[in-house]
């Protein structure tokens, strides 16, 4: 009855209009689905299936009385578990929060919930969004839909697997340092980390305040749209968002001609050995590009190192401040070993928090140390300064900037986990925008011989959503013409 | 030897604020425990902080009081540390860029002169939730009401020459910020408290020595005491010879023990590891807002003494006892303004009414007596409805029920006797009734006077008029109408 | 620069975790060499400003002093898991030792 793998949010608008299937119909159909193959992938931890059936048939009474809509109304969703759900367990993929139920919702999840969009449940993550892989989840491993032995990319895993498997037609995903795009790019999905400022950040347990970025995991640029226009927005809650004044919908901008389009490629992020297939296929969708009118250019721009030294030092520093409140004394994980309020607080940590997690913080908090803050934190902030001053730079002659989601195509399990250095390397490209605080989109631009997805990164300047859309709806059109043929 | 004691105050003083520092929850001193706490203050997961514009205003208010310059640019920083009463195991502060610095407050020292103390800095900052250490019990509790409550920290350099200047200091802070409203500085319920560190030195030396910090000092008799107490343990160590056991450290100050006890050595102090607060932007104050609360800044302690000598002519240090603190300065106008004279306004607050408010303990606003009542209480002795003397009974009655004078004055019956028929009558019968003191009196001891009006006073409880009363007396004894002529039957 | 196995175990305090003496010198190696990889002194010199200038550009939007407690104090505390009479139980705390 419905093709789970290509229906998008789109089509499922079409048909509950032209009464193909009620919302009801959708929501049981999905589940069927998540109790046949999910156990296999993995994406979900946490399902809520009475609430979205329940929820679904008051969806199809409206729909029959003509009641007014919501923008997302009936739309089966997933959301990450570091993201808040009111009354719905939220453990960020770690034992410290393993029984945490919020007493409140993220401004996003409320959001989304006013335009009805239907909550399926919380999907795995690297715990704490902390990892590239999902396998750092205290849970489960998530698999690659694509390739059940490899991995889903991450932090957000299981957002992008469960998209990316028609087990939810949208899912949010929070990016830190890549954690949308480069799951994104290894599911065969569209991830966009929107500017720092433009979605709330309230009710995202927070890895590293100053990168968090909420944002959709869709199967097009289209849906991405629309989820951005519901996402987005100032919002009281989070002093860190900006409003911002545009003239049309992001839904509406992406039918806009990109002939007048001028996009830099920073010869830093096609370097020798990177793998010739990522390489071959960004450059195949840079070429459609032009031909669409766009003008490319090859520019440079030497921070990807620099990046990555910035990225873990300022995550890991403010990390280690943002989880220092698991204490063992308020919520979540209580270690029952201890004598006094010191082994409390230690044997809490030390049983609750993962490798991974741990030494994060360790890595924080020696960056943090009087001793360290200022060859390390204080110089970290400076090369994040220079990596937006150049970044600006390049934005004064460009529009965009168009890149390699990942250098490396999505690797088997296993494989790195006890390798935390080749690990980090996997955020070589992504983590920039973040320090920035600039939107960055990926989307599938191929597959490799060993038909695994390959995703590409489109960065624009602060606030530049529309053209990053329309550029990148540009592009998969041009792509699936070109599939076709 | 001649010794030299430093030392530097840090006071924190809870805001004038409605709604905490980061979230709508009320500051109400007093609250069911865990009752003003949301998932901000308790620092649930995902929640972040919106700023208190009023926080800033306050702290701008407080650094304009105390002389300070204002940052243009200020920021918050997280001071990270473990500890269950902070509920993020960070405190949101102020590190490097705080709102106020470089300030003086001036302390006065008798005629025309003042000892100026300098201010490091004011910044801004939340305070920690309260633990609740329960005697005989296995455990300690915790209540997060307290945690997001505003305050301003001030930091003095070391200035101070003793523990007595120590809390004249102190003193002239906490009236400031009295008057300025910045702050409630109700030590008893721990909104203004004050840590203080301190080191010896032998006089003319110029460097400083190690110095000791000491904590738990919630008010002045207790900072005078933990101070003396600490410069006495200092200087004994110096003396000794001991002075490398006068470590940098916390002290805590005991105050049933009556001595301070060592809480952490420095080399175990922690790292608090402060790093610019990222989830609250860049603090900017523009000259506008400056200005805007220069012009709200009311009258100064200093001010308002000068007032009172030069409108009420009232004397230097009775208008320094009146202004040292802002609610008796008030109570003590609004009298006047109701008509009372200024003076004798003053004579009754700083005598009667004080030692009252002492004995009750209670502060001046918690008088039960209306000030309108004050004068007119004031204005009756003056008329002589009543005398001094019933007139502080009424006083008493007065500041225990709140009752206005003259109903009191109805109640009790205490209005003064004028009535000449009646007073005639009284005389009479002490007259009749004393023999021998109006035999003493014929035989030229003219004290005995004395002992009559006693006794008329007492006949009338005091009610009598007094001049009508001896007038009257003098009268019929000059009438010699009492004199002894029965004596012959006592022969 | 080398990282001693004293100083992790200093890092492990200020952070409240602890590792074994056998994690501790696993650890101490593979945290060497990431903080080795990661030392931004690896990196040239750049200049720097003190503020972030994106930061100062945004203007902060403080918050009106306004009391609202409409909080379900049963709802915010249920994650708690040692409450006694509205209060959070907690071993027993000495302050001097």
């Amino acid at each position: 009855m419905m093709n789970f793998d290509e229906l998008t949010i789109n089509d499922i608008k079409r048909d509950l209009l032209t009464k193909k299937y009620s919302v009801e119909q959708l929501v049981k159909n999905i589940f069927l689905r998540i109790y046949e193959i999910d156990n296999e992938i993995g994406a979900y931890l946490t399902l809520c299936e009475k609430s979205a059936i329940k929820q679904a048939k008051e969806i199809d009474k409206k729909y029959r009385n003509g009641e007014k809509l919501g923008q997302l109304a009936g739309i089966p969703i997933a959301i990450k578990d570091n993201i808040c759900t009111e009354n719905l367990k939220t453990t960020c993929g770690s034992k410290m929060l393993e029984d945490f139920i919020p007493p409140y919702d993220a401004t996003v999840v409320k959001k989304l919930k006013e335009a009805e969009a239907i909550i399926i449940g919380k999907t795995n993550l690297d715990e704490f969004a902390m990892g590239s892989s999902t396998e750092n989840s205290a849970y489960k491993v998530t698999k690659n839909p694509r390739d059940y032995t490899r991995i889903p990319g991450g932090s957000s895993g299981g957002s992008a697997a469960s998209v990316a498997s028609g087990l939810s037609f949208m899912s949010l995903g929070s990016d830190t340092g890549g954690s949308i795009r480069q799951p994104a790019s290894f599911c065969g999905v569209v991830g966009l980390k929107p500017t720092y400022g433009l979605v709330s950040r309230y009710g995202l347990v927070a890895f590293a305040s100053s990168l968090d970025q909420i944002g959709p995991i869709t199967k097009n640029v289209r849906d991405c749209a629309l989820t951005l226009d519901v996402m987005a927005g100032k919002d009281i809650l989070d002093p860190t968002t900006v409003e911002t004044n545009k003239e049309k919908s992001y839904l509406d901008s992406i039918k806009e001609e990109i002939k007048d389009i001028k996009i830099a490629m920073p010869k830093e992020f096609f370097p020798k050995k990177l793998d010739i297939q990522i390489k071959n296929k960004v450059k195949d969708s840079i070429k459609l590009l032009k031909s669409t009118g766009a003008t490319i250019e090859e520019i440079s721009l030497p921070i990807t190192r620099q990046s990555l030294s910035a990225y873990y030092i300022i995550s890991s520093a403010e990390a280690s401040s943002n989880l220092a409140r698991f204490d063992g004394i308020r919520y979540g994980y209580r270690s029952e070993n201890y004598k006094n309020i010191n082994e409390l607080m230690v044997n809490t940590r030390n049983e609750a928090f993962g490798k991974e997690v741990k030494r994060r913080i360790m890595l924080g908090t020696y960056a943090l140390t009087s001793k360290h803050y200022n060859s390390w934190y204080n110089k970290a902030q400076h090369l994040r300064n220079k990596i937006k001053k150049q970044f600006e730079c390049v934005f004064q002659n460009y529009d965009l900037i168009i890149s390699p989601t990942s250098p490396i195509l999505p690797f088997s399990i296993g494989e790195k986990i006890f390798d935390p250095l080749d690990m980090y390397l996997s955020d070589l490209y992504t983590v920039s925008a973040n320090l920035a605080g600039l939107p960055a989109l990926s989307m599938p631009c191929g597959f490799s011989n060993s038909n695994l997805p390959i995703g590409i990164q489109i960065i624009g300047p602060r606030f530049s959503e529309s053209k990053i859309l329309r550029t990148a709806y540009a592009l998969e059109q041009e792509l699936a013409i070109k599939q076709s043929r | 030897m001649v010794w030299e004691t430093i030392i530097g105050i840090e006071i924190h003083a809870e805001l004038k604020t409605n709604s905490k520092i980061f979230c709508n929850c009320p500051t109400k001193f007093g609250a069911e425990k865990n009752k003003n706490t949301c998932p901000v203050c308790i620092g649930l997961p995902g929640t972040l902080p919106r700023l208190n514009k009023e926080t800033i205003h306050l702290a701008i208010k407080a650094g304009l009081s105390f002389n300070c310059k204002i940052n243009n640019f200020s920021k918050m920083d997280r001071k990270n540390y473990f500890y269950p009463d902070t509920p993020k195991a960070y405190q949101v502060s102020q590190n490097d860029k705080p709102i106020c610095f470089d300030g003086f407050v001036d302390i006065n020292k008798g005629a025309d002169c003042v000892n100026r103390i300098r201010i490091n800095r004011i910044h801004i900052e939340e305070d920690a939730g309260k633990l609740v250490h329960l005697e005989r019990e296995p455990h300690t509790l915790i209540d997060y009401n307290r945690a997001g409550i505003p305050l301003i920290e001030i930091v003095s350099e070391p200035d101070l020459r003793s523990p007595t200047e120590a809390v004249e200091y102190v003193k002239a802070i906490k009236n400031i910020l009295m008057y300025q409203e910045i702050s409630d500085c109700r030590m008893e319920e721990g909104s203004l408290r004050c840590d203080a560190n301190i080191s010896i030195r032998k006089k003319g030396e110029y460097k400083l020595n190690t110095k000791v910090e000491l904590k738990n000092i919630n008010s002045f008799k207790e900072l005078q005491k933990a101070l003396e107490n600490e410069e006495q343990r200092q200087k004994e160590l110096y003396i000794n010879n001991q002075m490398d056991k006068v470590m940098q450290e916390t002290r805590r100050w005991d105050s049933v023990k009556g001595k301070t006890i060592s809480m952490r050595k420095k080399e175990e102090s922690q790292d608090y590891r402060y790093f610019p607060e990222p989830d609250i932007p860049i603090i900017t104050i523009d000259k506008s807002w400056i200005n805007c609360i220069k012009k709200q800044l009311s009258e100064f302690p200093n001010e308002r003494k000068i007032r009172y000598i030069n409108n009420y002519r009232l004397k230097e240090k009775d208008a320094e006892l009146l202004t040292s603190d802002k609610a008796l300065g008030n109570y003590f106008e609004k009298i006047v303004a109701s008509g009372a004279d200024p003076k004798t306004t003053v004579n009754w607050i700083l005598g009667d009414f004080l030692k009252l408010l002492k004995a009750n303990e209670i502060s001046v606003d918690q008088v039960l007596i209306k000030e309108s009542d004050f004068a007119e209480l004031i204005n009756l002795i003056k008329r002589e409805d009543i005398s001094q003397k019933i007139g502080k009974v009424v006083f008493k009655i007065m500041f225990l029920t709140g009752k206005r004078p003259k109903v009191i004055i109805e109640e009790k019956g205490l209005k003064q006797i004028k009535n000449k028929d009646a007073l005639e009558k009284i005389v009479n019968e002490v007259l009749t009734s004393n023999t021998n003191p109006v035999n003493d009196y014929y035989e030229g001891k003219t004290q005995a006077i004395g002992y009559l009006m006693g006794q008329i006073m007492k006949e009338t409880n005091g009610q009598a008029n007094p001049q009508l009363s001896k007038e009257l007396l003098l009268l019929k004894l000059s009438c010699k109408e009492y004199l002894p002529i029965h004596n012959n039957d006592e022969q | 620069m080398k990282i001693s196995e004293e100083e992790v175990k200093h890092i492990a305090q200020l952070a409240k975790l602890s590792f074994t003496e056998k994690e501790i010198i696993e650890f101490t190696k593979k945290f060497g060499h990431i903080v080795q990889f990661f030392n931004p002194a690896n990196e040239s010199e750049t200049e720097y400003e003190l503020m972030d200038i994106e930061m100062v550009k945004e203007k902060n939007e403080y918050r009106k002093d306004i009391v609202l407690s409409e909080n379900n104090q049963e709802k915010l505390f249920r994650n708690t898991k040692n409450m006694e009479n509205g209060l959070i139980k907690i071993p027993k705390i000495i302050e001097d030792e």
